[in-house]
C-alpha cells in the first residue's frame, strides 16, 4: 500500500518548552494509527499539526504528497475532537450538511445517508442537546467523515463516554471503517480503544514528546471483544510498552 | 452567561398583567391614605382625563421620542457591531481604542450633555448622539463578549475544512454571539428610550423629555404622571419586544 502521511522529523516547540521531537512516521493509505503516550506527551499538538492547526517549528508533514495546507484548501482531511463540534441551533442534519456546504469537494455521501448508517435515522432532526453523549459523537464523526476525507482525525474521541457506550462506539467506528478504508490518525489515552481500533498503535514519550515503540496489531477483524485471549495478550503488550515510557513518580 | 428561556411566554404575561393591575390600585390607596393633594399626587382618573383629553399632543411628542430612540439605537449598533468585529479580526485595534470608550463612558453625562448642546443647540444629532452614548456600550461589551465566546473545538473544525472568514463568521462566530446580543438589548433597547428622553429633558421643544420639562414648570402633576406612565408603557414595550425576540431566536432550545 502506497503512503498517505509521511511525517518527516516534526519538531514542535512553544517558546523554550519543546513539545515534540524529532517525530517520523508514514501512514499507510487505509491504515488506522493509534498514538498513546501519557499526558502531556504531545499526542494532541502532533495531531493539530496533522490537521494544519499547528505549525511544526521543524520538519513537515506530507499528506498525499502534498503539504497539509494544501490537502486542508481540499478538504482532503476530516476531524473530530473529545467535545462534539456541532453548532447548538442546527439539527444532526444540518450540521452534517453543514459540512458539505463549506466544502468545494463532492461526495456520494449525504447527511441523511450517513447519518442512517450511523444509526441516527430516527433523530435526523434532533438538535444536538436532545441527544446523548454518544450520539452527539457519532453526528460529530459524521460531520468529519461525510465529505470522505482521506485523512480523518480522531482527538480521543469517546473520552467524555461512559465505559459502556465506549465499547459500543469503538465497535461501530471499527465497523464503519472496515468500509470506509480511510486512514485514520486516533489519539486515545485507552489501550482497548487503541487495540481494537489501530493496525499500529504509536507509543509517544513524554519530555519531550519522542516515539518510542510502533506496535503492529494483528488481531482479525472485526474485533468485536474487548475480553477475549487474543485481545487481552495485545493490550498487555502495549500496557508493558506504554509503562516503560511512563515518567517515574518524583521521589519524595 | 447563559440565556434563561421560559417554557412559554403565559407566566410571563400574568405577571404583567398582575403589575399593570396592580399599579392603579396601589395608586388609588397612595391618594386615599396620603392626604396630598391632587395638584402634588393626582388620582389615577386625572391622569387618565389627560392620556384622553390630550392623546394627539402626547401621541406626537411620543413619536418624536421613539423616531429619536430608533434612529439612536440603530448607529449604536452599526457602531456596536463594527467595532466588535474590527476587535475580533484586528485585535491590537482593542488595546487602541479601549482608553478611548473608557474615558467617553466616564465623562460624567450632565456635561457630555452640556457640551453636545452648546455645539450643536437644539439638532436631532445632538438627541441621537445621547442615544448613542447610554445604548452603546452594553451593546459594544456583549458583543465582543459573545464572539470571543465560540467554541474552539467548532473553530477548529471550520479551520480544518479551510471555511472562509465569511463563513466561519456566518455559522460559528455570529450563533455564538446572538445570546450576548439580545441579553444586551434588553438593556440597550430600554435604555435608548430613557436616552431619547433625557436628551429632550436637557434641550428640545418636543418631544416626551420636553413635556416633563413644561408639565413641572406648569405644575401640571397630573401631565407629569401621564408622560411618566407612557415612558414606562414604551420602556416594558421595548423590553417585552427584546423577550419575544429571543424567544422566537432560541425556539429550537425548547425542542
Amino acid at each position: 500500500m502506497s503512503s498517505s502521511v509521511r511525517i518527516d522529523r516534526v519538531d514542535k516547540a512553544f517558546g523554550n518548552l519543546k513539545v515534540l521531537q524529532d517525530i517520523g512516521l508514514e501512514i499507510r493509505q487505509g491504515e488506522f494509527v493509534s498514538i498513546i503516550g501519557p499526558s502531556g506527551c504531545g499526542k494532541t499538538t502532533l495531531l493539530r499539526i496533522l490537521g494544519g492547526l499547528e505549525e511544526a517549528t521543524s520538519g513537515g508533514v506530507l499528506i498525499e504528497g502534498h503539504p497539509v495546507s494544501v490537502a486542508r484548501a481540499s478538504q482532503e482531511i476530516g476531524v473530530a475532537f473529545q467535545q462534539p463540534a456541532l453548532i447548538p441551533s442546527l439539527t444532526a442534519r444540518q450540521n452534517v450538511q453543514t459540512t458539505l456546504d463549506l466544502c468545494s469537494r463532492s461526495s456520494e455521501l449525504t447527511p441523511t445517508q450517513i447519518l442512517t448508517d450511523f444509526g441516527l435515522g430516527d433523530f435526523l432532526d434532533h438538535y444536538p442537546h436532545q441527544l446523548s453523549g454518544g450520539m452527539k459523537q457519532r453526528v460529530n464523526i459524521g460531520c468529519a467523515m461525510v465529505h470522505q476525507p482521506r485523512l480523518l482525525l480522531l482527538d480521543e474521541p469517546f473520552g467524555a463516554l461512559d465505559e459502556m457506550t465506549r465499547a459500543t462506539m469503538c465497535q461501530w467506528l471499527d465497523k464503519i471503517l472496515q468500509t470506509t478504508k480511510q486512514t485514520t490518525v486516533l489519539v486515545t489515552h485507552s489501550i482497548e480503544e487503541a487495540v481494537t481500533l489501530s493496525d499500529r498503535i504509536v507509543v509517544l514519550a513524554a519530555n519531550p514528546g519522542r516515539i518510542a515503540h510502533v506496535l503492529e496489531i494483528v488481531l482479525p477483524r472485526p474485533r468485536l471483544s474487548w475480553g477475549d485471549d487474543a485481545s487481552l495478550m495485545e493490550m498487555q503488550r502495549v500496557r508493558i510498552a506504554l509503562e516503560s515510557v511512563a515518567t517515574p513518580a518524583p521521589a519524595v | 452567561m447563559s440565556t434563561t428561556i421560559s417554557k412559554g411566554p403565559s407566566k410571563a404575561v400574568v405577571s404583567y398583567l398582575i403589575m399593570f393591575v396592580s399599579i392603579p390600585v396601589f395608586w388609588m390607596l397612595a391618594v386615599r391614605f396620603s392626604g396630598l393633594p391632587s395638584v402634588i399626587l393626582p388620582p389615577p382618573s386625572m391622569v387618565w382625563s389627560v392620556l384622553v383629553n390630550e392623546a394627539g399632543s402626547l401621541w406626537f411628542h411620543t413619536g418624536v421620542t421613539i423616531g429619536e430612540a430608533l434612529l439612536g439605537y440603530a448607529v449604536a449598533n452599526v457602531f456596536a457591531i463594527g467595532l466588535a468585529v474590527m476587535f475580533l479580526y484586528s485585535p491590537w485595534s482593542e488595546h487602541f481604542v479601549t482608553p478611548w470608550m473608557v474615558l467617553i463612558k466616564n465623562v460624567p453625562f450632565v456635561t457630555v450633555a452640556s457640551i453636545l448642546v452648546v455645539t450643536f443647540g437644539d439638532s436631532l444629532s445632538t438627541k441621537v448622539i445621547v442615544v448613542v452614548l447610554v445604548s452603546f456600550f452594553p451593546l459594544l461589551a456583549n458583543l465582543v463578549k459573545g464572539l470571543g465566546s465560540a467554541p474552539p473545538e467548532l473553530l477548529d473544525r471550520m479551520k480544518v475544512l479551510d471555511a472562509s472568514r465569511w463563513q466561519v463568521f456566518k455559522r460559528v462566530l455570529w450563533p455564538a454571539a446572538l445570546p450576548y446580543y439580545v441579553a444586551a438589548h434588553e438593556i440597550a433597547f430600554t435604555g435608548s428610550i430613557i436616552g431619547a428622553i433625557i436628551a429632550e429633558w436637557f434641550f428640545a421643544r418636543k418631544g416626551l423629555g420636553y413635556l416633563i420639562v413644561q408639565s413641572t414648570t406648569e405644575y401640571r402633576a397630573d401631565r407629569l404622571y401621564a408622560v411618566t406612565a407612557i415612558a414606562s408603557v414604551l420602556a416594558i414595550a421595548a423590553y417585552l419586544l427584546c423577550k419575544l425576540w429571543e424567544h422566537w431566536l432560541f425556539r429550537w432550545k425548547r425542542k
